[in-house]
């Protein structure tokens, strides 16, 4: 993303109290601030915005290294849309492209060329398009031909397609290392 | 932020005018004295015209609808409101569609419909049906239902994609000036 694109970072889940000073540091490279933690600890989140970068590089790649949870927003620009990215370890991590309310929006292209191939092809026309150019009628006749159903080739594109449900992030809890 | 609109298909001649009048409004505004010339921005093919400051050609695209003139426009990416680009295309008689579009002009769809039948496919079966009726998502709830009700799976999944994804744009038919003709009458000579 380029400069100038406002952009807010959220940050839930199991936190390690000794892994604060390393993400600290790595917001101030983002945002060339110096932050600190508890400023910007509201309710169940640390809740931190930015007017410039529209993404907060190094802080993402060490909440990813060091598997805490986060949500990043940021604002679409003449290039490119808005977009929620988000991570929970072994759940989720997924950028969802947004539209300015916020609603999550996705390439329409792919997925109208599968349904016309859906009306396109028939059980008893199948053969006929196996050498069709357009890739989703030639792959849905084979689909057929080996004895496939419409509902689960369908199953198999939306899945493939369309992103998932937009997951919510998990509270924020720090964890003290207790002594021995 | 510009906007631009191609119009192609019959267009009788006579209406010209009146066409540029709209045009000149949504660009300049009523009562400019400016006047946009039909000829300049008419190629082979189509009336093509282009505005830098321009978003929307509200009095121009309700004229062409009105007297049935085929049209495509365009919106950029507005960088004051931070709304996206769309792409409305009128055919009389076959299409009236808004296509929301990225700066790079390609289409993109509301994907929560999507994301609700990609669940509702999912976690809900025949068997398992009556457990979702009162389900958060309303998709999810809805073919529960529909398949409570006895329907197709399959009908329940098209009628879903056929209302969220838009169809193909389709080309925009050449531009066809129709000129009136002047009725020649025929005079009949006397004694004949």
């Amino acid at each position: 993303m380029s400069d100038s694109i406002w952009c807010k970072l959220r940050i839930g889940g199991e936190i390690k109290k000794s892994l604060i000073p390393g993400l600290l540091k790595n917001l101030k490279i983002d945002t060339g601030d110096t932050i600190t933690f508890e400023d910007f600890t509201q309710g169940d989140l640390f809740k931190l915005e930015n007017e410039h970068s529209g993404q907060f590089t190094e802080t993402e790649r060490f909440l990813e290294k060091n598997n805490i949870s986060f949500a990043r927003n940021s604002d679409g620009n003449y290039e490119y849309l808005a977009e929620l990215r988000i991570f929970i370890p072994q759940v989720v991590n997924v950028a969802f492209p947004l539209d300015p309310s916020g609603d999550v929006v996705m390439p329409a292209e792919k997925l109208r060329q599968m349904i016309d191939s859906i009306s396109a092809v028939t059980f008893e026309t199948a053969a006929v398009h196996i050498n069709s150019e357009k890739p989703y009628v030639k792959e849905f006749a084979l689909h057929l031909l080996n004895g496939g159903d419409q509902l689960s080739y369908l199953k198999v594109h939306l899945d493939d397609l369309v992103p998932p449900e937009v997951p919510t992030l998990p509270p924020l809890k720090i964890i003290t290392r207790s002594k021995k | 932020m510009s906007a631009n609109i191609s119009i192609g298909g019959d267009l009788k001649e006579e209406l010209i005018p009146l066409l540029i009048n709209n045009l000149t409004r949504d660009v300049y505004g009523k009562d400019s004295g400016w006047v946009i010339e039909f000829n300049k921005y008419t190629d082979d093919s189509y009336f093509l015209f282009e505005d830098d400051c321009v978003t929307t050609f509200d009095y121009l695209e309700e004229f062409l609808k009105s007297h049935e003139i085929p049209f495509s426009s365009a919106t950029s990416y507005n960088i004051e409101t931070h709304d996206q680009g769309s792409m409305r295309v009128y055919l009389p008689g076959v299409m009236d569609q808004v296509y929301n579009t990225t700066m790079d002009g390609e289409l993109y769809l509301y994907a929560t419909d999507l994301m609700g039948l990609k669940e509702a496919l999912k976690v809900v079966a025949f068997e398992n049906a009556a457990l979702h009726i009162n389900h958060r998502n309303r998709t999810v709830k809805k073919y529960a239902e529909h398949l409570l009700k006895g329907g197709d799976p399959l009908d329940f999944v098209k009628s879903i994609m056929d209302e969220d994804v838009p169809p193909f744009v389709p080309p925009l038919p050449l531009l066809n000036i129709i000129k009136k003709v002047k009725k020649i009458k025929k005079v009949k000579k006397k004694g004949k």
